[in-house]
């Protein structure tokens, strides 16, 4: 992979000049890497309190979701940024008179779109996979803590690149996402509570 | 043998390719020895260039074709040299 990235180097800035694609990536990334997470992390405290002490039954539940959230944003992205980038082409051709098959332009859109799906696939499986994965290593009973811990420094590493990006305080722009992850921790404990 | 010696075209290229990259391209192909893209107007979605290339042997076939590729518009040929000197 990094092989092909290094290889094709010319060509990705290319596209991404033409596309605006790295953008998109990051914003993706970062929203899809927490939706997973937090999927997990909510389906991991609900486990937690309900006692469930099978970490294969864990897995299962864990790797199904987070399969089924991969796949949802496999699909919603490639079809909706195919839609989008359709319309944006088609809009060019009316502009230059003429039709842009086969051109790099076009193999720049097209990639755009397919990158798009596989980041916005990949990356809740990635950051699920993460949280799930000291159910394989150490006895549930610890292996719940390890998980919430690592949990919270997804969030807190995703707040982190949000604010490289954005330039602001690395520590706040972390914590913030720390935060909404507490909060949702409340809301299910309440839930779970009633 | 006859050879295009300059060529100067009206191109359509979308906003979001990078004009001087074109250029570049352009000027990285056989035949050409310099290259001048001059953006002529500013459109919504486009921008008009008029293209100048100088060379000791420029191939209109392969300047077309690396606009074509790179998603620009062939307008037209608004000057062509050709010849053993330049006149003009």
């Amino acid at each position: 992979m990094l092989k092909f990235f290094k290889k094709n180097a010319e060509k990705l800035r290319y596209y991404d000049t033409v596309t605006g694609m790295g953008k998109i990536l990051r914003r993706y990334f970062v929203m899809n890497s927490f939706d997973g997470a937090l999927t997990i992390f909510g389906m991991l405290l609900g486990s937690f309190v309900a006692q469930v002490s099978d970490p294969v039954l864990i897995l299962r539940i864990g790797i199904s979701t987070a399969v089924a959230i991969g796949f949802s944003g496999l699909t919603g992205a490639l079809m909706t940024e195919r839609a989008e980038r359709m319309n944006e082409l088609k809009t060019m051709e009316r502009a230059l008179h003429r039709k842009l098959d086969n051109t790099d332009y076009k193999r720049a859109y097209d990639f755009a779109s397919v990158i798009t799906g596989v980041v916005d696939g990949l990356s809740p499986v990635i950051a699920a996979s993460i949280i799930l994965s000291p159910f394989v290593f150490v006895p549930v009973s610890e292996a719940y803590y390890y998980a919430f811990g690592l949990a919270l420094t997804i969030f807190f590493l995703l707040g982190m690149f949000l604010g490289r990006i954005s330039k602001e305080h690395l520590i706040l722009t972390g914590a913030r996402f720390v935060l909404a992850g507490l909060i949702c921790m409340v809301v299910i404990l309440l839930l779970e509570g009633l | 043998m006859t050879v295009i010696r300059r060529l100067v075209l009206d191109v359509m290229i979308p906003l979001n390719v990078p004009s001087s990259e074109l250029a570049l391209k352009l000027s990285k192909l056989s035949g050409i020895d310099g290259v001048d893209l001059m953006i002529v107007e500013v459109e919504h979605k486009i921008e008009k260039a008029k293209i100048t290339m100088e060379g000791e042997n420029i191939s209109l076939d392969a300047v077309k074709s690396l606009l074509d590729k790179a998603g620009a518009s062939l307008q037209g040929v608004d000057r062509i040299s050709c010849g053993k000197r330049l006149v003009g």
